[in-house]
């Protein structure tokens, strides 16, 4: 087997007319936790589902534990975990039942890694599953998961609606219950300060290409913000490099550029350049909104 | 799997028990009414209706519920084949069906065996499986409605049409159809569910199947299909021969008058006292003739197609009832219960151990008034009082009855397969002696292509009217007229056919048209059914092809399955489907035509987003 | 077994500064204070981590980094502690250090109304406070 756990080449999914995913190639390495970022409607969920084989891609290929996701064998299926936003569980079951049940799947199932995730939150065995608080339902849906031992663990948007106890009892048990640090979790989320605390890769989709995969430090690094003082002129963004994009604050614009270089002041003619720090959740925003205030944007 | 199983059975065990028990508590409760397993169209109607809706729409919304994105992951995203797990939730389904639907029955069926006097032979829990496993169909056909991407799914039902249609011999032949349909959607049901749902069927076999199976329907809304693109424009146009008659049509008979139609048939006859004939015929009484063939009783056939519950004899007060295991009326006093003895082919045996073999009748009487019994090849009268038992008509060698006598107030009418025989209403009511009729008319016809016959009453005789739309043959309509004198003669006065027609032969001729050799299969599987009956739609295959290469609609019909072929062709083309998917949609449609291009159409996976891509397959 | 002397930094989410970096300037700050002394042990990689929530392999960089710059030392099996302070930087490289510190120092004082005696004053009295509480840790 190859180093990667993943590899997608040229991966498209069309729906109708639309774009899901366009191209998408990424070789994700064993290990650490890989965060996905990108707008509502980023090919995040359809890239999921190419990945599980729910869907059959319009062209491209990918590669999971070895095994095309088309034709991928039970076998390779019991070591790929999957929680989603909603935490589907069969909500007439007992949390009980639907761990006995689940647990007779997954011959490598590890009753104590399902015992401490599970500890994290406070859910009754007798409890039934339409009855458990979303955070509960979210513990214990990831606890199922890592009990399965997975190669590789799916998460989809896994803390979105949670509330704060949950969201971070959420992340220390995903972070802490898997001692071997083996799996390759693949996490997507909106919360910038989750994305943060627990990114060791940084994938940014849009519009269903993959437009960065690095650390999230590195990512930063490529992202500068600039306080500029152009005189009252008109600021003209085709005269900068890279330029992300703008916004006046009182007679100056802070403008925000990927991958900075030369003379910003000369570019633009500013007597005054001033750069100011920038931090993970503006260089995403900065980044993402590219497309959306500029739809033209040259690449 | 097991564990898979339990899960989906506790979803929907607490309903199934409830649905059980609120149908036990129903049947007892309809049970006070009049006695169950007395067939009632109504009742069976209702049932059926429930019964197949019910499970059509359980096995739809089961499926349904765990389509949906995210519980569909949860579901199949787990190490076992998608064979199993859908095998686990279909066994769950099953039994959720059997405590539903087959549990009440068979309890009622029993607890009715066994604390009443109601004859209960097997053919009353054979029922219990035959509607277990109509309802089994009807839950698959909504599973795989929910599951496959092929928007014809659910018109698979229509198989339960023609399953309670047919009327078959033997109760094997009555499981059997119902039981290859259920392997076969299972077996369909389990090559669609798959991880992704909305990949297209890649294999030849279900594709042939499902193919085979819903063309049935496809034929039904092709035929549907022209009352939007035929009669309703017409009748919009205000040329609809329904409100404008052709004239010298076989339709304009059903404007005239009695008089008038025999004026009609008359006009090219050579008859010579026509005038006076009309006149007469005006004034006389008809009567109409149960001409057209009734659903002989079969030994074991399911309760719901019996004709009658049972003979009640207020005299005596007693009850008889005929039992299809043991072939004989079981009596019972009305009251009490109390058993009165058996009633077989050789009259009333009061003991059980004295039953012979010859004693057993050997097809299921009718029985008419309280004290006759008819079969298809005699008519019995009972005495009660005497407990004799006395044979009153039979026909002669090879003829049988095709329907039971009609008693007017005069005479009584006896149609067989060959002629009608009429006899004084007193010598067959009211005397207990052979009968002997008083005219014997031989049909001019086959009995099976005659849709009416009327006899009018002269004063020296009757006048027998025999009219069918396939009278001469396949859409050759006509009309005889016959004349039976008190004195035995018998003339033939007019036949007219009708060479003029309302509606152009393409519509006449659309069943068969769309799909010659789907006709002849439907015409093949009844008569395996039930080989004795022999309606208008059993007309030979090559009289049939004969009259439509009259009509031009024979090249028509080869014309469709040619275009059939084109049209598929330039559909297949678009979707890169693998060799054997090709070759078997092109033999499906070479062989069926036009109602599997329909499959085809609503198989094949359609976007909207322009009108060039219509038809383009969204997986490449 | 030597015991594990709790660190008392803060992190922030939304700062320019990414997590790792925080982690390595707070400790830095504490050891420059004197708040960990020479030879404490630090918290487990994994220990630091859950007690931050953070992901255990930011926790690990931060620790990598510190021990390039000299500030701590893995002792094998036992855990990482506060190193004796050496230099690990060459002439050059300290030189450019200084300079741009005094640059950016110079910066943020030079429009506030201090008498350059006054501000070395104040230098020397902070520089004389580090060195005397590294002496006393040490």
């Amino acid at each position: 087997m190859s180093q990667f756990c993943i590899q997608t080449s040229a991966l498209t999914k069309q729906f109708g007319n639309k774009l899901a995913l366009n191209n998408f190639s990424i070789n994700l390495s064993q290990g650490g936790i890989h965060a996905i970022v990108g707008s509502n409607g980023a090919g995040k969920s359809t890239l999921f589902r190419l990945l599980l084989g729910m869907e059959t891609p319009t062209s491209g290929s990918s590669v999971i534990l070895g095994e095309d996701p088309q034709k991928m064998s039970p076998q390779t299926r019991g070591l790929v975990g999957y929680v989603n936003e909603e935490h589907t569980l069969p909500p007439w079951m007992k949390a009980g039942q639907v761990v006995q049940m689940q647990k007779h799947f997954y011959p490598d199932w590890q009753q104590h890694r399902y015992e401490e995730v599970v500890g994290y939150f406070d859910v009754d065995p007798q409890q039934k599953v339409s009855g458990l608080s979303r955070g509960e339902r979210a513990g214990l849906n990831l606890a199922i998961a890592m009990a399965q031992n997975p190669k590789i663990l799916i998460l989809d948007e896994p803390t979105l609606g949670l509330d704060v106890v949950s969201k971070q009892s959420f992340l220390e048990a995903l972070m802490f219950a898997d001692e071997s640090q083996q799996v390759t979790v693949i996490y997507c989320s909106h919360q910038m300060e989750e994305i943060e605390r627990v990114a060791d890769e940084l994938i940014v989709m849009e519009q269903g290409k993959l437009t960065h995969h690095s650390t999230p430090e590195a990512f930063v690094d490529r992202i500068s913000s600039w306080l500029v003082d152009i005189n009252g002129h008109k600021l003209d963004a085709d005269l900068i490099p890279g330029f992300l994009v703008s916004k006046k604050i009182d007679d100056q614009h802070q403008i925000t550029v990927i991958d900075h270089q030369g003379d910003l002041a000369a570019m633009i003619g500013a007597h005054e350049v001033q750069q100011v720090p920038v931090n993970l959740e503006q260089a995403i925003n900065s980044f993402l909104s590219k497309n959306h205030r500029r739809p033209a944007a040259r690449s | 799997m097991l564990e898979l199983f339990r899960c989906e059975f506790r979803r929907y065990a607490l309903w199934s028990i409830l649905v059980c028990v609120s149908a036990i508590c129903l049947l007892f409760f309809l049970s006070k009414l009049k006695p169950l397993f007395e067939a009632s169209t109504e009742q069976s109607a209702l049932t059926s209706v429930i019964m197949f809706l019910g499970s059509f729409l359980f096995g739809f919304l089961q499926m349904f519920l765990h389509k949906r994105k995210n519980h569909w992951t949860f579901l199949i995203h787990r190490p076992l084949s998608p064979g199993r797990i859908y095998l686990s939730l279909m066994s769950a389904g099953a039994v959720c069906l059997v405590i539903a639907l087959f549990v009440p029955w068979l309890t009622v069926t029993f607890i009715h065996d066994l604390f009443t006097g109601h004859v209960i032979d097997n053919r009353h829990y054979l029922y219990a499986f035959f509607a277990l496993f109509t309802a089994f169909f009807a839950y698959l056909v909504g599973n795989l409605t929910a599951i496959s991407s092929y928007k014809g799914s659910f018109t698979a039902l229509i198989m339960l049409y023609l399953i309670l249609d047919a009327n078959p011999k033997t109760p094997f032949l009555q499981m059997l159809p119902i039981i290859i349909l259920c392997a076969m959607f299972v077996y369909l049901n389990l090559v669609s569910f798959r991880v992704d749902l909305k990949k297209p069927l890649d294999n030849a076999l279900p594709i042939v199947l499902i193919t085979s199976v819903t063309s049935f329907a496809m034929i039904f809304l092709l035929l549907l299909s022209t009352t939007i693109f035929y009669h309703i424009p017409r009748f919009i146009a205000g040329n609809h021969p329904d409100n404008n008659p052709v004239a010298g049509s076989y339709h304009a008979l059903w404007q005239f008058e009695q008089g008038e139609q025999a004026e009609y048939v008359l006009q090219n006859s050579d008859y010579g006292l026509k005038e006076q004939l009309v006149d007469q015929l005006e004034l006389a009484e008809m009567e109409y003739l149960r001409i057209r063939p009734w659903n002989f009783m079969q030994p074991g056939q399911v309760y719901t197609r019996d004709v009658q519950y049972a003979l009640e004899h207020n005299q005596t007060n007693s009850i008889w009832q005929f039992s299809h295991d043991s072939m004989l009326l079981e009596g019972r006093e009305k009251l009490s219960s109390e058993p009165l003895g058996f009633l077989g082919k050789n009259g009333f045996v009061t003991k059980a151990e004295d039953i012979g073999e010859a004693d057993r009748f050997t097809s299921v009487p009718f029985l008419v008034r309280d004290r006759f019994l008819v079969t298809s090849d005699a008519i019995y009268e009972l005495n009660y009082e005497e407990r004799s038992f006395l044979i009153k008509h039979q026909p002669g060698a090879g003829e049988y009855y095709v329907s039971g006598p009609q008693i007017t107030d005069l005479f009584v009418y006896v149609v067989t397969n060959k002629q009608t025989y009429i006899f004084n209403r007193s010598v067959l009511l009211d005397e207990f002696q052979v009968a002997e009729a008083e005219y014997v008319i031989p049909h001019p016809a086959s009995v099976y292509e005659i849709d009416f016959a009327k006899a009018y009453r002269m004063v020296d005789g009757y006048v027998m009217w025999y009219q069918g739309r396939f009278l001469n043959g396949y859409d050759q309509s006509g009309v005889h007229m016959t004349y039976a004198r008190l004195d035995g003669q018998i003339e033939q006065i007019a036949s007219r056919e009708f060479t003029q027609y309302p509606h152009p032969p393409w519509i006449r001729h659309f069943d068969v048209m769309i799909s010659p050799l789907l006709y002849l299969a439907q015409v093949q599987v009844y008569h395996f059914l039930e080989p004795e009956v022999k309606t208008s739609l059993y007309l030979p295959t090559s009289q049939v092809w004969r009259q439509m290469e009259k009509h031009g609609t024979s090249y028509v019909a080869i014309a469709l399955n040619l275009i059939s072929l084109f049209v598929a062709f330039i559909l297949l083309r678009r979707q890169h489907n693998s060799l054997q998917v090709n070759i078997s949609w092109y033999l499906m449609i070479g062989i069926i035509g036009l109602p599997a291009l329909a499959c085809l159409v609503l198989m094949t996976p359609w976007t909207w987003s322009s009108p060039l891509t219509f038809f383009r397959a969204r997986h490449a | 077994m030597p015991k594990t002397h709790p660190i008392s930094i803060q992190i922030v989410t939304g700062d320019a500064r990414p997590i790792f970096r925080q982690i390595v300037d707070g400790i830095r700050m504490d050891i420059a204070c004197g708040n960990l002394p020479v030879g404490s042990k630090l918290p487990s990689v994994r220990g630091l981590a859950l007690q931050l929530v953070i992901n255990p392999n930011t926790v690990a960089k931060a620790y990598s980094e510190l021990t390039s710059q000299g500030l701590v030392e893995s002792r094998q099996g036992l855990g990482l502690f506060v190193a004796q302070p050496r230099q690990l930087l060459n002439q050059t490289e300290q030189d450019k250090q200084l300079n741009d510190a005094i640059e950016t120092f110079i910066n943020d004082i030079a429009y506030l109304d201090f008498e350059q005696d006054q501000v070395l004053h104040k230098v020397s009295q902070a520089i004389n406070r580090i060195t005397k509480k590294q002496a006393d840790g040490g």
